[in-house]
């Protein structure tokens, strides 16, 4: 890539590393998570991955608090002309039941990629949508099928979460009901680079942590 | 013209009467300010989590304006519902927050109107409690001194604000 030159850059570059370091959910042993970043329309990928499954991960009883380490590492730069549409991290752990079945949802999160830059420590609360009718409940634990999303990036979305659209079960709509159980931990490193150029105010850096600097700044000096 | 983006996330809510909640919000901004993308107003899913636990709603918000002056300074004007066992909507509370100038984790203490004995006795019974008619109230500081309410529960929020050409405008902030 070469340098660009002051006053002709129209983006800026977002970079985030960290890591998916843990996630707890109580009586749940084997469980692994699957990441995707969303972004608006102005946003692209530039480099790194997107989207990931981690290994299947169980906690073992040295443990105290009964968390299950992933440890999986996420590495990806973003480049836009505009903060609206800001990257999320979208994760949706999956484990076992009660029965012991495979692959249940435990549980979706999302979180926006933090803006200001440093390292930062995110926990993520995650839910899990609950079938709209008493009937649709039952069926669902009975045949170990739970309600999932049909489209993976629906955390990261503000519409539609009012209530569900009609179905068999329930032909009028409901209250779009969820639960919450479990957490997820990251660990995200943000540095940002252009931003004060195109005239954004960058919040400052939290705590100590890598700041890119313009590369023909860089040569100048 | 300078230019205001607000990304976040409305994370949940804690300390209402029951803990199965959603949340109506929406962001009432001055006449400087114009709405370039994003929405202004929604509902989060209700959210049954275990007992003690905080209901969870990582509903993201994510605005961009632009803006001529100050004046009127986004709020973000919060509508609490709890939901008892049999589906019936009641409401938790009400809070608004102007929009923080500063990054990170904030929390809006939320109220409920209380209402006049009668009401209040027809409540204990019955159930249901009184709601404002009039919801600029939420927002407003000039019509409250009549207004006798009870604390609700706590709404936490992450905000981030990023702004654009106010340096040009010699604002520091």
């Amino acid at each position: 890539m070469a340098a660009p030159s002051a006053g002709q850059q129209r983006y800026f570059n977002v970079m985030a590393t960290g890591q998916i370091e843990s996630g707890r959910f109580e009586g749940n042993s084997s469980l692994y998570c699957r990441y995707v970043f969303s972004c608006g329309e102005d946003w692209s990928v530039m480099c790194g991955v997107e989207e990931g499954i981690t290994q299947m991960a169980s906690s073992s009883g040295s443990t105290a608090n009964g968390s299950v380490v992933w440890n999986f590492p996420i590495d990806a730069t973003f480049r836009s002309t505009c903060p609206h549409g800001w990257p999320q991290l979208v994760l949706s752990v999956y484990g076992e039941d009660y029965f012991g079945r495979p692959d249940m949802i435990l549980g979706y999160g999302a979180v926006h990629l933090p803006l200001t830059p440093g390292r930062h420590r995110v926990t993520v609360r995650t839910f899990r949508p609950l079938a709209s009718s008493l009937l649709g409940r039952l069926q669902s634990w009975l045949n170990g099928m739970r309600p999932e999303f049909i489209e993976s990036l629906f955390p990261a979305k503000g519409e539609g979460r009012e209530a569900t659209s009609p179905c068999i079960c329930s032909p009028r709509p409901a209250l779009f009901s969820t639960t919450s159980f479990g957490s997820v931990s990251l660990v995200l490193d943000v540095a940002i680079q252009g931003m004060e150029q195109l005239g954004y105010a960058v919040p400052p850096p939290r705590a100590e942590g890598v700041r890119l600097i313009d590369p023909l700044a860089a040569t100048i000096s | 013209m300078a230019e205001l983006h607000v990304v976040g996330q409305l994370l949940g809510g804690d300390g209402f009467q029951r803990n199965s909640l959603f949340c109506k919000w929406s962001i009432d901004a001055g006449p400087n300010f114009r709405l370039l993308q994003g929405h202004t107003s929604g509902q989060t899913h209700c959210d049954h989590p275990n007992e003690d636990e905080p209901a969870v709603w990582a509903h993201p918000l994510d605005l961009h304006y632009a803006l001529k002056g100050f004046d009127g300074w986004p709020k973000l004007i919060l509508e609490v519902w709890t939901v008892d066992q049999f589906g019936r909507c009641e409401l938790g509370g009400y809070g608004c927050c102007v929009v923080p100038t500063s990054s990170g984790m904030h929390e809006v203490q939320t109220w409920r109107p209380c209402g006049t004995l009668r009401e209040q006795i027809t409540s204990f019974f019955l159930g249901g409690v009184p709601t404002l008619k009039h919801r600029e109230v939420i927002s407003s500081s000039f019509d409250r001194f009549r207004l006798h309410t009870e604390t609700a529960g706590a709404v936490s929020l992450r905000l981030c604000i990023v702004t654009k050409g106010l340096g040009r405008y010699r604002v520091t902030g």
